[in-house]
Order: structure tokens, then sequence, then C-alpha cells
């Protein structure tokens, strides 16, 4: 098993949840990459850290969504350890960055005895916590597709103190068009169902619309998009209470995303 | 079986050399091995902020690191702010003189979170503070005698700041 950040590993061993025969220390290997801006994607290596997400201003600017969404997780010294790629492979329910890589459509490069491979998020992330490798394959970075410079992106999330695991969070991006109306949108939510979901029917009903006249997202509007998940129910929010965040997150990352973008 | 690994650090400015097993954290070399115990374990899952140290100048929690990682490391401890002997750190007069501690358990790793704060932001804001002790329970004396602390230190860092 490889061993990054190991901040969700670690406590994983600590409480012997797992016992693996072999653990990896991946962390003196030098040829993952670091964080490379191209034209068009952002690629950030195995072993780029949250707080490297934080403090790169190539991030803060072209992937703004990234930087909003890693903020809200743990505190420095968890950030200065946890990997981005560690936590899309762990792929807790809760956790940002897998919501923005649903968002974005990451995809991961992927090594292993068969060869390179590359794998979209949305194949890879198969269920919470078991992401889709075969035995021996490791992923050695993600990219991320950049938008324009004039698209907005929101974040929202509700917790049960700040940088908690989110009870229910939300990306948004949008860009609009010369009339300020909505012309390409991107929503989804985490937190809520067992792996982070797009809202492509609630997507469908923004684009088009006037980001100065948008109609308050409410819960029937998403209830499509949430229809046929689970809803989490735990000792930390009941599932109720999970399907009453949705909407508010949603809205509250929508109306951010509006006002950022020009 | 116990299949001990050689690793060697710089603890607190003192070049060591150790042998611990690959399972071990680095808050049990520490401790245990090295004999350094005020690097507490709380939660030892990362929640509690007690054991937090710095690892290259970096801040983190000794509980979710195993100590082999650390090998050819700076670790710098509580232990290191006021050695036996010498005065306390400013930054711990300053604690002491708000009476920004209780029961104490707690401490070490706030100490060393603020060292790591007060290190990038010589005049850090009430938000600023806030925000770092985030990352530490502390269940006796609450926070606020902890942010004036660090408040009235206000950029002057003072003689013995290490």
């Amino acid at each position: 098993m490889p061993l990054a950040g190991g901040q969700s590993l670690m406590p994983t061993l600590i409480a012997r949840a797992i016992a693996p025969g072999a653990i990896v220390d991946l962390n003196r290997i030098q040829d993952f990459p670091d964080v490379e801006l191209e034209p068009g994607r952002l690629r950030t290596g195995a072993l780029v850290r949250m707080q490297q997400v934080i403090d790169h201003p190539d991030i803060a600017q072209n992937l703004p969504l990234l930087h909003q969404a890693v903020s809200h997780i743990g505190h420095r010294a968890i950030r200065n350890r946890g990997t981005l790629v560690g936590s899309l492979c762990q792929l807790d329910p809760w956790a940002e960055v897998p919501l923005v890589a649903c968002a974005l459509e990451a995809s991961l490069l992927i090594t292993g005895p068969s060869g390179p491979r590359q794998a979209r998020f949305s194949e890879f992330a198969a269920a919470p916590n078991r992401p889709l490798l075969a035995p021996g394959e490791l992923v050695v970075a993600a990219d991320w597709p950049l938008w324009r410079p004039e698209h907005g992106a929101g974040f929202s999330e509700v917790a049960r103190r700040p940088n908690d695991p989110a009870l229910a969070c939300a990306a948004a991006l949008i860009l609009l068009d010369e009339n300020r109306h909505i012309q390409r949108v991107v929503l989804a939510i985490g937190g809520v169902c067992p792996l982070p979901i797009r809202c492509h029917q609630l997507e469908a009903l923004l684009v088009g619309k006037s980001a100065d006249d948008l109609r308050a997202i409410t819960t029937d509007m998403i209830e499509a998009d949430l229809s046929g998940h689970v809803i989490r129910d735990d000792a930390l929010a009941d599932a109720a209470y999970r399907r009453h965040l949705a909407p508010i997150v949603a809205a509250r990352a929508v109306e951010q995303a509006v006002s950022r973008a020009r | 079986m116990t299949n001990r690994i050689p690793m060697s650090l710089q603890l607190n400015g003192r070049s060591l050399n150790v042998a611990i097993e690959a399972r071990e954290a680095l808050a049990d070399l520490l401790r245990d091995h090295l004999g350094h115990t005020g690097t507490h374990i709380g939660s030892q899952q990362g929640h509690c902020g007690a054991c937090t140290v710095l690892v290259d100048g970096n801040s983190v929690r000794a509980c979710l690191m195993l100590a082999v990682q650390a090998n050819g490391s700076i670790v710098d401890t509580v232990e290191g702010l006021a050695p036996a002997g010498e005065p306390l750190h400013p930054l711990q007069q300053a604690l002491r003189a708000h009476h920004a501690l209780q029961c104490g358990f707690c401490t070490p790793g706030i100490e060393m979170t603020l060292i790591d704060l007060l290190k990038r932001q010589a005049s850090p804001t009430e938000a600023d503070i806030r925000a770092a002790l985030a990352g530490h329970l502390c269940r006796c004396t609450g926070y606020q005698n902890l942010i004036e602390a660090v408040l009235s230190l206000d950029g002057n860092k003072g003689p013995g700041w290490r």
C-alpha cells in the first residue's frame, strides 16, 4: 500500500482498521511531477501537499475552485503533509478534493505493471474509499482542466466547525456571455451522497438564465439530481438534514461563481 | 520479530543516530526512544494537535508521520524552546503572563503551532491566531487567553526568540 501524506492512512493504521502486508513510502521518489501549468490544464503530482495548493500562485490564479476548496481542509499541520492525489485515492464521502475533481472532470495519470494509463475521475471513483486501481497500480498525478480566465468559481461548505469534514459542500463554475447570461455551468455536490455528484439536470435549468435574475435554487430543483442516490445518514447529520443542506450549498456556490465571473 | 532501521535526525539542534522499527510514529520515537516526553499524544488521530512538532520547519502531527520518514530531517519540539536551566521562551513567557494554560496537556502542540505561525507572520491578527488554534483541542482553559498572549507579543519577538 502506498504512503504519501499519510493523513488518512496513518489514523487507519493506528486504529488497526487495516493491516497491509507492506507499506511503500513514496516521499523520497523524485520523479513525480510537481505543479505544472500548461495550456488548458494544470498537473499536480502525487506528492503535491494541500498547503502547496494554497500557497501556489499559479493555482490561486488559474484554478481558483481548487484553491478555495483546499482552504476548507484540515489544519495547517494536516495540510503540510496531506496530498491532493492522496485525497482522490482515499475518496472519503465528505472530502473536498474529489468534489472538485468531479466538477472539473479531472483525470488521473496512473502507472502500473501494464504500463501508464489515464482515467477520468468519474470512472476512477468507483465507490467511497474504493478507487478503481488494478493491483500494483499507482496514481502519479492528477490533471485539472482549466476554464477560460473569465470564469467564476464558487465553493460553499457546511461543517460542524470550520475545517471539519463537510456535511455538505458544493462547487460551481460559471461562464457568462456578453449579455451576462449563463453560457456554461458546472455544479457538483459533495458530502450528501457516498460520492460527489454532478447536478446535470440543475445545470440544464441554469444555462441561458440571466446572472442578474437568478431564481433561488430550491429543494425541488435539486431533487432530480439527488434521486436514485443514497443520502448519507450518520451521527454528524441525518439524511433529512443533508437533503436540506444540498440546495443551500448549491445556491451559495452558484451565487459566488456568478459574482466572480467576468 | 523486530527489524530496526537506522536513521539520523537533528533534534532541537542536536544530531542523533537512532534505530527504530518502521511501524513506529515520530511521536513514539520522540517520547519512548529519546525521552522527549514534551510531545504529547492525545487523540492519536490527528484531531487534538497535542503532538504537533516542526519537521524541516513545517508543523506536522508527530502521531501521523512514521519516524523513519523523518530520516535526515530537522525536528523541533517543545523542549527546544527553552532548554533545561534556561529562561522560558518569550512565547512561553507570554502564555504564562496571560494564564493561557491550565492543565497544560495540549500546550506543547499549541506552542509549536504558534511558533510556526509567528515565523510566517510577525504580527498575526486575531483571526489568524484563531485559525491557527482551530487545529488544537483544549478542554480546560478555552482559547481567549492564548489569543491575548499572542497579541501581546505584537511583533516584538524580543531576546531569547528561537
